[in-house]
């Protein structure tokens, strides 16, 4: 016993520190206890012997979206029981979307993924590895839609896309299921919008669209509101309202499209119209592919590029922005957090009657290839795999699927299903046309870097387009070289690796019959070996390439020479 | 002491035998591991089959290619010349019209296309002796064709591209309805592309589409570049009209959907110049100037 303790001792006082320290202790134990009592309740539900329980884990975490789940699950629950007799209990787990990929790679190896997993995230190849194949059953009828005109028709024609996302490019099998789509659009503050203009919605023309945001800037500085700004934006929104350009880019893309199959952008094509003169960057179809975002940043707060995208959604529901633009996934938050009559709307896309760009429009961009999402699969871990399968279709039948989106307020990927009303501005819109990504030939190159820098500078108004397009026209000599390089070599590679894909099934042609129960269908590996054969038949291009590069340096193209300068490889060695 | 123990030997020694996965089950193993890519576990199961004594000959030859193709196609680390010597090997061990001959060839002929330099005749040769080999109706026939096609596809060589297209034609006959119909096609336009014949592009593509597409997404490329090429290239505005309107009715999901509705409207209407897309007038004047010279 220290002096201390033996004067507090001879006193008679109390140590106060003490006690805090035993009732923290007292409040660590029982905490403690109840986690592990629940823990306990948790696996006694799940491992009881009389109910076959269905995990599923996704990442969705949005507003609205487990209770619709849960909704549907219980659904299933009831109705399983009455067709089977036998109980099922389907339980969810949502695993935050930092550290899914990671957890489905680490279950997967650990062989104890749950029943039901969300694609999308996971390691490219290992969906064959995890997950059990239900090419067979996609091509059957889903059995919920019986009674309805989708009876006689296969799970995979019901869907919007023909169910083309659930194709595996690694084995050309189909895994899983998707349960919605999605589509972006712009959310609007419709009390900020009476307020200042006496509207209840904004315009759809986007030159009056422009003057509006202009307008209401100097709105709040007549009202003494300068925390309120046009547009909450940061540098994710920047590039969702890309969204709002029209299809100022087709005659271009037609113009140099060589091959004729619609799509110059991301392709060698782009590379040899840049380097024969066809195009540049001061294409006045460019300008205003790019000054339409241009024009509209203006009205977005300073610094804006720097900004974290939760912090300019939480200005938009704080209800100091008129205009923020998100995806359809977000709808049921913002709706849940604004106190603010909130409206959805279309992006003002400028037309052919557009002062400064009407003459480059042909029309708004398309959205018919829309993707699907949420698409779960069986895992090849799952103690009832026929159960997992049977809900998966149970929650992609015309009704539910539904009911589920109209709850989850996400838009139904299987037609005829209707929309929740907040949902319907997110209805795809599949007439338009197409647009491209002209000033690349492959992703993620020094092309892309280029540009991304350029029209970091543009949108923030350090430059204006003419600025713009002379910094792509010093960068894109050394850029195009250096992507012409990589596109020469990717294309090989990738030749290579469908090789081995092709190898695989021609040793199942070869030798299947000796496979005891692995032989596979001789149909199906036929059929594998056509897709790939027909995925394949593009990836010989490299000749044709250096075909077209030799006649633009015979006949002298300045940009041709310029960026021959930058090529470090010898393309007479290269081949296809 | 000996007397006793013999028969506890020879039953435990039964039970391990019974208890080993037979060779059938492991090469379907391997297999599927190497179709996973995982190709240490399918060496792995490859060489307990290729040492087994209860694998018949076939299964340890089946196990030997295996790991030829291993050596061959694993990525990263594949090796196109080591497998050469694998392949020679096996070839010793086949008969010589025969399913199994005929895939050796085959990849000993890839082999010769993947090697740096390609050794693009001896490649030929082989693939060549592949098909003698192959039986008549195996549909490997075909794609062993292919192989040979894309040979010429190899070298920047616009003479030798164009000796491939000759090749196709002599080629095509051995095609009619067999499976691998639409990809030979495919093939042949790809040649025609590369040497600028759009009229021979045009009759490969539609052969393409008639024998059957399987991915609906080349479907949309090949319907599309149909149209174009009809239009644009060869001014056949009533067959490029067909063929917008195939593309929108067979592939509605597609982005060109609603383009190719309103161009095959125009096109019926005998409007040239489109709305959506850059005018066709002084390209049919520039194709009217080519063709007056040769007095077309």
């Amino acid at each position: 016993m220290d002096a201390e303790e033996k004067t507090r001792a001879e006193s008679g006082l109390f140590d106060w520190s003490r006690l805090s320290n035993y009732v923290a202790i007292v409040v660590l134990v029982i905490s403690f206890s109840v986690s592990l009592w629940r823990v306990y309740r948790v696996q006694e539900v799940e491992q009881s012997d009389q109910v076959a329980t269905i995990r599923v884990v996704h990442w969705q975490l949005e507003a609205g979206f487990r209770e619709a789940f849960d909704d549907i699950a219980r659904r299933f629950e009831r109705v399983y029981l009455e067709e089977t007799g036998q109980p099922v209990r389907v339980v969810q787990n949502a695993i935050s979307e930092r550290v899914y990929k990671q957890y489905v790679q680490t279950q997967g190896i650990g062989r104890s993924l749950p029943d039901l997993v969300q694609l999308g995230r996971e390691e490219a190849g290992s969906v064959p590895r995890f997950f059990i194949s239900n090419t067979e059953d996609v091509q059957k009828p889903n059995p919920y839609n019986r009674g309805t005109d989708l009876e006689d028709v296969p799970w995979m024609d019901t869907y919007m896309d023909g169910m083309v996302g659930s194709v595996d490019q690694a084995d050309l099998e189909y895994y899983g299921a998707a349960s919605s789509t999605l589509s972006i659009r712009m959310f609007y503050n419709r009390e900020l919008l009476q307020a200042a203009f006496g509207l209840d919605e904004p315009p759809s023309n986007y030159r009056a669209f422009l003057d509006l945001c202009r307008r209401f800037g100097e709105w709040a500085q007549r009202e003494g509101r300068a925390d309120l700004m046009a547009v909450a934006a940061s540098q994710f929104q920047a590039s969702v309202f890309r969204s709002m350009r029209a299809a100022t880019l087709l005659d271009l893309i037609l113009e140099n499209d060589r091959d004729f199959d619609g799509f110059f952008g991301g392709n060698d094509e782009v590379l040899l119209a840049y380097a024969a003169g066809d195009f540049d960057f001061y294409d006045e179809r460019i300008r205003a592919d790019q000054m339409t975002v241009a024009n509209l940043t203006k009205y977005f707060s300073p610094g804006f590029m720097a900004m974290d995208r939760m912090e300019a959604q939480f200005r938009f529901t704080q209800g100091k922005a008129l205009f923020c633009a998100s995806g359809s996934w977000d709808a049921m938050s913002f709706n849940s957090q604004v106190d603010f009559p909130m409206g959805i709307c279309d992006f003002p896309y400028p037309d052919s009657s557009d002062p400064e760009f009407g003459q480059y429009v042909r029309g708004r961009v398309s959205e018919a290839n829309a993707p699907a999402v949420f698409r779960l699969a069986v895992s090849k871990f799952s103690e009832h795999p026929d159960i997992a399968l049977r809900f998966l279709q149970f929650l992609t039948s015309r009704e539910n699927n539904q009911r589920f989106n109209h709850l989850s307020r996400w838009p139904p990927v299987i037609k005829g299903a209707q929309s929740h009303p907040l949902m319907q501005p997110f209805v795809r819109k599949p007439e338009g046309f197409w647009s491209g990504d002209v000033h690349r030939v492959v992703g993620n190159g020094p092309a892309t870097a280029a540009f991304s820098q350029a029209n970091w500078e543009l949108v923030e108004h350090k430059i204006d387009y003419d600025g713009f397009a002379q910094m792509m026209e010093d960068e894109m000599p050394r850029a195009l070289a250096q992507e012409f390089e990589r596109l020469l070599n990717t294309e090989w590679e990738e030749r290579l690796a469908q090789e081995m894909a092709l190898s695989h099934q021609l040793a199942g042609y070869a030798f299947g019959k000796t496979w005891g129960t692995d032989q596979p269908v001789p149909e199906r590996v036929q059929s594998k070996m056509i897709y790939l054969w027909e995925m394949r038949m593009r990836r010989y291009r490299n000749s044709y390439r250096l075909l077209e590069w030799d006649k633009l340096l015979e006949e002298g193209a300045p940009k041709a020479r310029e960026i021959q300068q930058h090529i470090k490889i010898d393309l007479k060695r290269k081949q296809s | 002491m000996l007397m006793r123990a013999l028969p506890l030997v020879l039953c435990l020694s039964a039970a391990t035998l019974l208890a080993q996965e037979p060779p059938a089950e492991l090469l379907g193993r391997a297999w599927t591991e190497y179709g996973l890519q995982a190709f240490s576990n399918a060496d792995g199961l490859f060489a307990q089959v290729a040492e087994s004594e209860r694998a018949s000959q076939e299964e340890r030859w089946q196990a030997r290619m295996g790991r030829a193709f291993i050596t061959h196609y694993q990525m990263p680390g594949r090796d196109p010349q080591a497998a050469i010597s694998q392949y020679e090997a096996l070839l010793q061990e086949v008969d010589e019209r025969d399913l199994w001959r005929g895939q050796i060839l085959g990849r000993l002929a890839d082999c010769y296309m993947e090697i740096v330099p390609a050794q693009v005749d001896k490649a030929r040769s082989l693939y060549e002796q592949a098909l003698s080999a192959l039986p008549d109706d195996s549909p490997l026939v075909q794609e062993t064709m292919l192989r040979l096609l894309s040979s010429y596809l190899q070298r920047p060589d616009s003479e030798e591209i164009a000796l491939g297209l000759q090749s196709a034609a002599e080629m095509a006959p051995r095609f009619v309805g067999t499976p691998f119909a639409s990809v030979f096609h495919g093939m042949r336009a790809e040649m025609a592309f590369f040497i600028g014949d759009y009229s021979a592009l045009a009759d490969a593509l539609d052969a393409q589409y008639r024998a059957g597409i399987s991915n609906v997404r080349v479907k949309e490329v090949v319907l599309f570049r149909l149209a174009r090429i009809n239009e644009v290239a060869l001014g056949h505005y009533d067959r490029a009209e067909a063929y917008y309107r195939l593309l929108a009715s067979e592939v509605p999901s597609s982005q060109k959907a609603h383009f190719a509705t309103l161009r095959a409207d125009e096109l019926k209407n005998g409007q040239l110049d489109s709305d959506y897309a850059p005018p066709l007038s002084t390209r049919v004047e520039d194709r009217m100037v080519k063709e007056k010279p040769d007095g077309r």
